[in-house]
């Protein structure tokens, strides 16, 4: 099944954050009205808003309240990525060009500060404070996480520890925070809303692990970049770490800088896929996706759980 | 050290405490506090009847985003090689961490509505910003008008919120006459200024060249220009300072000295 058809019961109510994210980046400058629609008209799986609306529906759901923190979390992953884009100096995202290729950086840091402030200033209209405890410290972590990632880039003595550090404040935790300040929202008791965070780190992980493994398993068409793209950039991802066990290939991938060239790099990353690094990778992402879902089971029994089992279960096993 | 002099100074280091990252200063240059800034801040809020807390609060955290808002300043656009790369990813996380760290003071004391009001403030300003940087001002006063909302948007929040009649005028005067005077020196020095940019597709719209191949001639002319508005906001700056009840003397000298900074005096561009 599709993703979009696991979640038709809430269309109207996506169409309602879709109508938001447009509203909400309503400028008075043409150019920034444009980068931002240029932006939101790529697409994307929208995942977190849907994460936030589900979660909802475990307390006092009412789309007008929760539209605030949907729009709010996926402009703040907007965000991130325009300005990732200028740190990665990329060229494309999900193959239309990047904010910083069809402007330039200025424009991108500019967009990137705007749709900040408005996913914040969106937030605001939640007045429960521990919706931005929340929502900040997973702001700064996701910050921290970036941080690390270029500290920790050609480093290959890292430990699992640190690429589960970082994966987890990269990607994890903004999921997390998106089912927990979904059920915050609404009312959700403590003891849920806190099973509802644990749900989302458990998925973000498997979400990650996957994404890292895709990098070497997908085509450039289906990534909408070259494979190997993480290796070559100096990022150590999990299939990377594993495949290092093995001696004769660790000298292999240790000899990777910013310089070596794509066929050197198409030959590690045969070398890798033919090696046990993707399974036993894939094993970790379905061992957290199975946290997922016992964290799952303990929740109350209604649509939004299957849901969330059906969502879980897809993006951890994803195909690109 | 009088009172006010201490809690700008408190505040200062507090603010530095907070910005301290020992990695990303490795590449990064440590960020500069804009001190005119923080003691107009201060001065406005030390009218409020706010706690110490309060005022260290929004004092700091406005802070953090003026630092956040100054790092991104320094991205730049040039093709650049793999050491000066990493500087610029540091860069733009340096800004994005300063920014978070604001939003997590503010939610920490449960003050939603400072988030709000400054996160309105930023979006106003990086909204201006585009504005000016891709030139689409209509007209010499809507850019003026533009630059003067960049700079002072953030301390205007608190001056609309608190509703502080007559400190608007200073705080935009002061603000745009440092501001023309920076942009003045970056193009007569450098011939790199984003608002002499703008001002030239204003008064040369049929110049194709950039500023580096204006005449002499025409070169004078936008410094005249600027000069002019820097001296009209001069005396709006003196008329608000004098309307004011009462002034800090540590803002008065400062506001005295920003009057009295020679406007004309060599600054035009000579042949040779």
């Amino acid at each position: 099944m599709k993703l979009k058809m696991m979640y038709s019961f809430l269309n109207s109510d996506i169409n309602i954050i879709e109508k938001t994210l447009e509203d909400t980046v309503e400028a008075e400058s043409p150019l920034l009205r444009q980068a931002s629609l240029h932006l939101l008209q790529a697409g994307g799986k929208r995942i977190r808003p849907v994460f936030v609306l589900l979660s909802g529906k475990f307390g006092d759901y009412d789309i007008h309240g929760m539209k605030n923190v949907a729009v709010a979390l996926e402009l703040i992953h907007m965000a991130s990525l325009v300005h990732d884009d200028v740190i990665d100096d990329a060229e494309l995202r999900r193959g239309q060009p990047t904010i910083k290729a069809k402007w330039d950086n200025r424009i991108a840091m500019y967009t990137g500060d705007y749709i900040f402030a408005r996913s914040l200033e969106l937030m605001t209209n939640i007045k429960n404070p521990l919706a931005h405890q929340i929502l900040s410290e997973t702001i700064v972590q996701l910050c921290v996480g970036e941080i690390e990632q270029i500290k920790f880039k050609y480093d290959y003595n890292q430990t699992l520890r640190d690429y589960l550090l970082r994966i987890k404040r990269k990607t994890a935790l903004l999921i997390a925070a998106s089912c927990q300040l979904g059920a915050v929202a609404a009312n959700v008791d403590e003891e849920i809303h806190k099973k509802l965070y644990q749900f989302g780190y458990y998925v973000g992980m498997s979400f990650q692990i996957t994404d890292d493994v895709l990098d070497f398993t997908g085509t450039e068409e289906q990534l909408g970049k070259p494979a190997g793209g993480d290796l070559l950039q100096g990022n150590i991802t999990l299939p990377v770490l594993f495949a290092m066990e093995d001696n004769s290939l660790r000298k292999k991938i240790t000899a990777v800088h910013e310089h070596t060239s794509s066929a050197e790099i198409e030959e590690i990353i045969r070398a890798i896929k033919n090696s046990d690094a993707i399974e036993r990778s894939l094993s970790i992402s379905d061992r957290y996706l199975h946290k997922a879902i016992d964290v799952l089971n303990q929740l109350p029994n209604n649509r939004a759980k299957k849901t969330l089992r059906d969502i879980a279960v897809y993006i951890g096993k994803r195909k690109f | 050290m009088g009172d006010f002099q201490r809690k700008i100074a408190d505040v200062k280091e507090k603010v530095e405490e907070r910005l301290l990252h020992p990695y990303m200063f490795q590449y990064i240059n440590k960020p500069v506090l804009d001190e005119d800034k923080l003691l107009l801040l201060i001065s406005i809020l030390d009218q409020c009847k706010l706690s110490d807390k309060e005022l260290e609060n929004y004092t700091i955290t406005t802070m953090l985003l003026q630092v956040a808002l100054d790092t991104h300043e320094q991205v730049t656009n040039t093709n650049t090689n793999n050491e000066i790369l990493k500087q610029r990813q540091l860069t733009v996380l340096a800004g994005v961490y300063y920014s978070g760290l604001y939003y997590k003071l503010l939610a920490e004391c449960n003050d939603v509505h400072a988030i709000r009001m400054l996160a309105q403030g930023i979006k106003k300003i990086n909204d201006k910003k585009i504005i000016v940087y891709q030139k689409g001002s209509s007209e010499i006063d809507t850019l003026m008008n533009n630059v003067k909302l960049i700079e002072s948007s953030l301390i205007d929040q608190f001056t609309d919120y608190f509703r502080l009649d007559g400190w608007d005028s200073i705080v935009e005067n002061f603000l745009l006459i440092k501001r023309l005077s920076k942009e003045k020196d970056n193009f007569v020095q450098r011939k790199s200024s984003i608002v002499f940019d703008a001002l030239h597709t204003l008064v040369f719209p049929k110049h194709n060249g950039s500023l580096k191949d204006l005449s002499l001639e025409q070169q004078n002319y936008l410094i005249l220009i600027c000069d002019r508005y820097i001296e009209f906001s001069k005396q709006l700056l003196e008329k608000a300072k004098k309307e004011l009840p009462r002034i800090n003397e540590l803002l008065d000298s400062r506001i005295t000295s920003i009057i009295n900074q020679k406007t004309m005096a060599k600054t035009f561009v000579e042949e040779g």
